[in-house]
């Protein structure tokens, strides 16, 4: 049982990492517009970097296959 | 002959006949109601936006191309309205009323996108806003917003700037709070249950030990930030000599979290991390549940007619420039125009005029002015433009008046709001009384009992689920009513909803519809079918701004050309070579003939064809409503302040025995202290925001004005009054449950007490008991979640 002496104090780190990174969200607007980010996805298609990216994917995927 | 009216593809109006315009659009024909939508479907098309209508559940707004933007590039202006970012990029936050759906959002942004000098932008949906980062060297903002107006979307100032940025803070502080809070409860509940598992196996004293050590550290930043706020609220009460609802919770947190610190250090007694931590958990969800209700109403602007940022003044040369509100003096020359809202107190130049004061009497007739007569703020202006001198403003204009008379009435708090207060005084005194009789008791046998017991005795009646009862039961409330488009943004009032034997109504927009609709129509040419003049009459209407068009929207219509406004008089148009006008009725053409009645006849070359009997209607469910509230030994009362003749036909209509007419917002005010005991206001109006603020509960609809909204303690979504029946009924069953929570709390803690306070009551039963009170509060108010 003596793990437990290094597991929490690790635990207790992760616990700090994930409520910086829940501060982040907070502050890079993230929960500012629940009512939009439902739909949000929707639009992905009609992006030019997300379509270049699914083209470029597409690409490598036939490369590896070959 | 006349044709079907179609929808317009990009706004979802009817299209008049000769003025629709045809584009072909992805291979299909699609009629758009005007050149407007016509070049701004043109134009989405053309930046290959496309997309947007695939995308959108609503139509878009339909272009209107009235405002004028030129402010928006007036170095002054930005400075008090926009941010510097750095020397050469600034950020202005607008309001836009016209957002609709996630499509508009993402429309706005692509425009912005494709703009040369927007740097970057952003669309809030829930805020219906838009955040623009600019150059100004690049772009001239007038030109970006006359863009977006192009599409119809007219972008207007926040109402309140400082206000909106305060609450946007306010949200993400206690958003953080709740991560804080959430994130360590889940961690420290982990520990408490190895702890509980621990105690009745094989654990060892130093694991034990050391668990305590890691629940306190991760505890502390849960207290000392996460449960911040209720530890102000709790010092701001005490300075201001008065128990609120955060002094038990700062108590109960405190009192907890201190004897865990204690036990934890001398390694005896029980720790209650896991409880405080779920504890503060609990309070800050629901206490940001009640925020946004609260700033969902704040920030979303009011679509119907928001009060104008600029006037159009005259300068000396006669020229007229637009100038912000805030810039004009009295004694400036402005031209008013047609029906637009005047947001300071103005003096008439024009020979006649006519304002429509709806908004700020309940009058429903628009009034004739003549020069040299007064038009206060907040009335909007008729048919045709007006010049007039500015008489007074900002806190002197009629508007500013109102305001004052609001808060002042808010200030004045209801006693029955504050009903717990005495209950908790009490309780927190007992408690503290009792657990310090206990420490003097024991102390002489043994001060390690002592203090252990009296430490129980603050954890068997730790006032957690005494403060719970009364926030979780709004929580669930508020979402509850949310859910069927009723915004309760002040929940003290929900038990004068529950109580008040006085429901009190105001007249014009409240109980009636506020507009014209048509009550009777009589044939007076045997030749013409009803059904044809009525569209004749309808295409005579069509354009037309004044309040009686209302009544003819979204009827057939046949298309008139060469129509224009005779003042005084009608309307005149032309179909198929035949020249019609619309005037107000002769006698002989009367329908009811009834002084207050409004009617308008058709008249085709001189021979009058159709008599148009016109009232503010009676809302369909207005008396249903009124019945079952009388039928549950309600007292309605009407208060209004139009014409007494008006206001005795519709309580008559009504069945309200009570009722006052012609009452100014003070004799409103008079009216409603008159009234002995707690009693409800439902108003709509400008006139209405004082007596809202003093009611010991409010309502009113989402179309009132900013003001209005302000002073009153609930929104109804839809203009639906059956909703006033479900609020009461939901209000009382919230009042049944928290008083069935807070007897049972009580009752608990009275028998439990004599055991702590004799050492009978181990820490486990405590904590058990503890969790246990608060769990059955919390579920107690789940029970809320149904509509009754």
């Amino acid at each position: 049982m003596t793990v437990i002496y290094a597991l929490i104090p690790l635990s207790i780190m992760l616990l700090a990492l994930a409520i910086f990174a829940f501060r982040w969200a907070v502050r890079s607007k993230q929960f500012d517009d629940l009512d939009r980010s439902g739909t949000e996805f929707l639009f992905d298609d009609d992006d030019e970097l997300h379509r270049r990216a699914i083209e470029q994917e597409r690409k490598r995927g036939k490369a590896s296959d070959d | 002959m006349p044709l079907e009216p179609t929808a317009c593809f990009h706004c979802g109006e009817p299209c008049d006949a000769d003025q629709t315009q045809f584009r072909t659009y992805q291979g299909e024909e699609q009629s758009l109601c005007c050149h407007g939508c016509a070049s701004a479907l043109d134009w989405i098309e053309a930046q290959g936006l496309d997309a947007f209508y695939r995308y959108r559940d609503q139509h878009a707004p339909r272009p209107d191309d009235q405002t004028h933007w030129t402010l928006f590039d007036d170095p002054e202006f930005l400075n008090a309205h926009s941010l510097a970012i750095d020397s050469d990029l600034r950020e202005i936050e607008l309001s836009i009323a016209q957002i609709r759906c996630a499509a508009c959002t993402w429309l706005l942004e692509r425009v912005l996108a494709a703009t040369e000098g927007v740097v970057q932008s952003h669309a809030h949906l829930g805020r219906r806003s838009l955040t623009i980062r600019w150059k100004p060297h690049d772009v001239a903002l007038s030109k970006v917003l006359a863009r977006l107006d192009q599409l119809g979307y007219a972008a207007t100032l926040l109402t309140d700037e400082t206000a909106a940025r305060q609450r946007k803070q306010e949200r993400k502080s206690l958003l953080k709070r709740i991560g804080v809070a959430g994130l360590g409860t889940m961690q420290v509940m982990m520990f408490a249950a190895a702890l509980y598992v621990g105690e009745a196996s094989f654990i060892e004293a130093d694991q034990r030990q050391f668990l305590r050590w890691v629940s306190l550290i991760v505890s502390i930043p849960v207290m000392l930030y996460a449960a911040q706020p209720f530890f102000l609220g709790a010092w701001r009460d005490l300075t201001h000599r008065r128990l609120g609802m955060d002094v038990p919770v700062a108590l109960a947190l405190s009192l907890a979290w201190t004897a865990s610190i204690i036990a934890t250090v001398l390694g005896v007694g029980e720790v209650y991390f896991d409880s405080v931590s779920m504890f503060a958990l609990f309070l800050l969800t629901g206490r940001y549940l009640e925020m946004q209700a609260r700033h969902q109403v704040l920030d979303s602007p009011v679509e119907a007619r928001p009060m104008p940022m600029t006037l159009a003044r005259q300068r000396h040369d006669g020229q007229l420039e637009q100038v912000p509100v805030a810039a004009l003096r009295p004694g400036d020359l402005v031209q008013l125009a047609a029906g637009q809202q005047t947001p300071v107190d103005l003096c008439l130049v024009s020979a006649t005029g006519s304002m429509d004061t709806q908004a700020l009497t309940g009058e429903f007739e628009q009034r004739t002015v003549l020069a040299g007569d007064e038009i206060l703020a907040g009335s909007v202006n008729g048919p045709t433009s007006i010049n007039a001198t500015v008489l007074r403003i900002g806190q002197n204009a009629f508007l500013g008046k109102l305001e004052h008379l609001a808060r002042q009435a808010e200030q004045m708090d209801a006693p029955e709001t504050r009903w717990t207060e005495p209950l908790i005084r009490w309780f927190i005194a007992a408690v503290l009384t009792v657990s310090g009789l206990t420490l003097v008791g024991w102390w002489s046998t043994d001060p390690v009992k002592a203090f252990e017991y009296a430490l129980s005795v603050l954890v068997v009646t730790c006032p957690c689920a005494l403060s719970l009862a009364i926030p979780t039961a709004w929580t669930v409330t508020i979402r509850t009513l949310r859910k069927s488009g009723i915004l309760l943004l002040n929940p003290n009032h929900l038990l004068a909803f529950a109580n008040a034997k006085h429901w009190v109504f105001d007249k014009t927009g409240t109980l009636t519809e506020g507009r014209f609709a048509i009550q009777a129509v009589r044939q007076l040419d045997m030749d013409t079918p009803i059904d044809d003049a009525l569209s004749l009459l309808s295409g005579l209407e069509a354009n037309s701004p004044h309040p009686i068009a209302y009544a003819f929207r979204d009827r057939p219509t046949t298309p008139m050309t060469e129509t224009r406004q005779i003042p005084g008089v009608g309307i005149e148009g032309t179909h198929n070579g035949v020249n019609y006008n619309v005037r107000r009725a002769h006698l002989p053409e009367a329908i009811h003939g009834h002084e207050n009645e409004l009617t308008i006849t058709l008249v085709r070359d001189g021979t009058p064809i159709l008599s148009v009997a016109l009232d503010d209607a009676i809302r369909t469910d207005a008396a249903d409503v009124i019945g079952q509230l009388q039928a549950e030994g309600v007292n309605t009362v009407l208060l209004s302040g139009d014409h007494t003749a008006r206001v005795e036909t519709i309580a008559t209509a009504l069945g309200l025995p009570n009722w006052q007419a012609e009452l100014s917002p003070e004799g409103k005010m008079h009216a409603l202290a008159d009234i002995d005991g707690s009693k409800v206001m439902v108003g709509d109006g400008l006139n209405d925001a004082p007596v809202l603020a003093a009611a010991n509960g409010s309502v009113t609809f989402a179309q009132a004005s900013d003001l209005t909204r302000l002073s009153a303690g609930v929104v109804l979504l839809s203009p639906n009054l059956h909703a006033l029946i479900d609020l009461r009924r939901h209000a009382k069953k919230s009042r049944q449950v928290i008083k069935q929570s807070l007897f049972w709390v009580l009752m608990y803690n009275l028998t439990a007490v004599p055991f702590a306070v004799a050492g009978l009551v181990p820490p486990w039963l405590a904590a058990i008991g503890m969790s246990a009170s608060s769990v059955f509060v919390i579920t107690n108010a789940l029970r809320l979640k149904k509509l009754s």
